[in-house]
């Protein structure tokens, strides 16, 4: 049974492998074409790249650095506890809180997230967090300073709102 | 969990993830500097077309919360109307066609999908009700 099991992701990770190779040869095939439409364009796509995955670094590791610590210390039981069916009331508030704490561009977050959910995160909460990553303290005064503090305050507790009408919504779709 | 086997379970997500998060910031990033050019000219002046318009754009472009506020601001200058303003920012933070591949991998193509949408019509609806709330 376990060897099935086995063989069914190995099978499903060569299918995947698969498709990142075809995604990236996508991607340089249309780097390639818009070569030869406009080179300076490619370069300054590059140029970015380059930029933000330099700046993206001391996230990814640290993110790398919480998910050996949450590997090591986070059971399935733990996550289930806090994130999972039994959470409760607390398990919305955990998530919100998670969202507009935890720093870093949402796409960082990912692996890290991809793994508590195979340990017991709800998609709910998962939705919950991803959508408050609109609400991040330290920019506040950025947003206050361009669109004033009735903008900021309203809006601020508008994403709060929505956020756990889209953990409702995203549950009854997915099922999970 | 032991120390070795957290940092290898750890690594093997990110020898996942590597691959696929160049591939999309590549494609992020040439769109981007597509888009920028036309950042100006893309609004109508009509509230409704360009709230949507707001939206798209936001939807498509990525980067730092910071950034989409700082153009934001700089739209609100051009006499861009505030509910676009609103729709591009919202948009800009919770909905990522770009890094679409990446979420569905990571966690999975239904959620990937269905949480975009949802996150659209939302910037949509948040856009409109903050305005609404601040003007009443």
């Amino acid at each position: 049974m376990n060897q099935k099991k086995e063989k069914g992701n190995e099978a499903k990770n060569k299918m995947s492998g698969r498709g990142v190779q075809k995604f990236l040869l996508a991607v340089t095939s249309v780097y390639l074409v818009v070569f030869l439409v406009d080179g300076d364009l490619v370069w300054r796509g590059l140029e970015a790249t380059g930029q933000t995955l330099l700046k993206i670094l001391p996230i990814i590791l640290l993110i790398f650095g919480i998910m050996v610590l949450s590997n090591s210390f986070l059971t399935p039981e733990r996550v289930r506890k806090h994130f999972g069916h039994e959470a409760g009331w607390k398990g919305w508030l955990y998530a919100i809180l998670f969202g507009i704490l935890v720093a870093g561009p949402p796409y960082t977050l990912y692996p890290m997230l991809k793994q508590m959910k195979e340990q017991g995160l709800k998609t709910n909460y998962l939705a919950v967090f991803l959508y408050n990553r609109n609400v991040k303290i330290p920019l506040i005064p950025v947003m206050v300073y361009y669109f004033g503090w009735q903008f900021t305050i309203v809006m601020t507790i508008l994403v709060i709102i929505f956020s756990i009408i889209s953990g409702v919504m995203m549950e009854k779709i997915t099922g999970e | 969990m032991k120390l070795k086997q957290s940092i290898i379970k750890a690594g093997k997500s990110w020898r996942q993830m590597i691959p696929i998060l160049i591939g999309v910031l590549l494609l992020a990033n040439l769109l981007n500097e597509v888009f920028q050019k036309y950042y100006a000219v893309i609004f109508t002046g009509n509230y409704l077309k360009d709230t949507f318009i707001g939206a798209l754009v936001g939807s498509f472009s990525f980067g730092m919360a910071l950034t989409s506020y700082v153009i934001g601001g700089e739209f609100l200058q051009k006499g861009v109307s505030l509910l676009a303003v609103t729709a591009f920012v919202m948009t800009w933070t919770t909905v990522g066609i770009a890094m679409l591949p990446l979420e569905a991998k990571m966690l999975g193509t239904k959620f990937a999908i269905w949480r975009n949408i949802l996150n659209f019509i939302f910037a949509i609806v948040i856009s409109i009700l903050t305005v609404g709330i601040i003007n009443f």
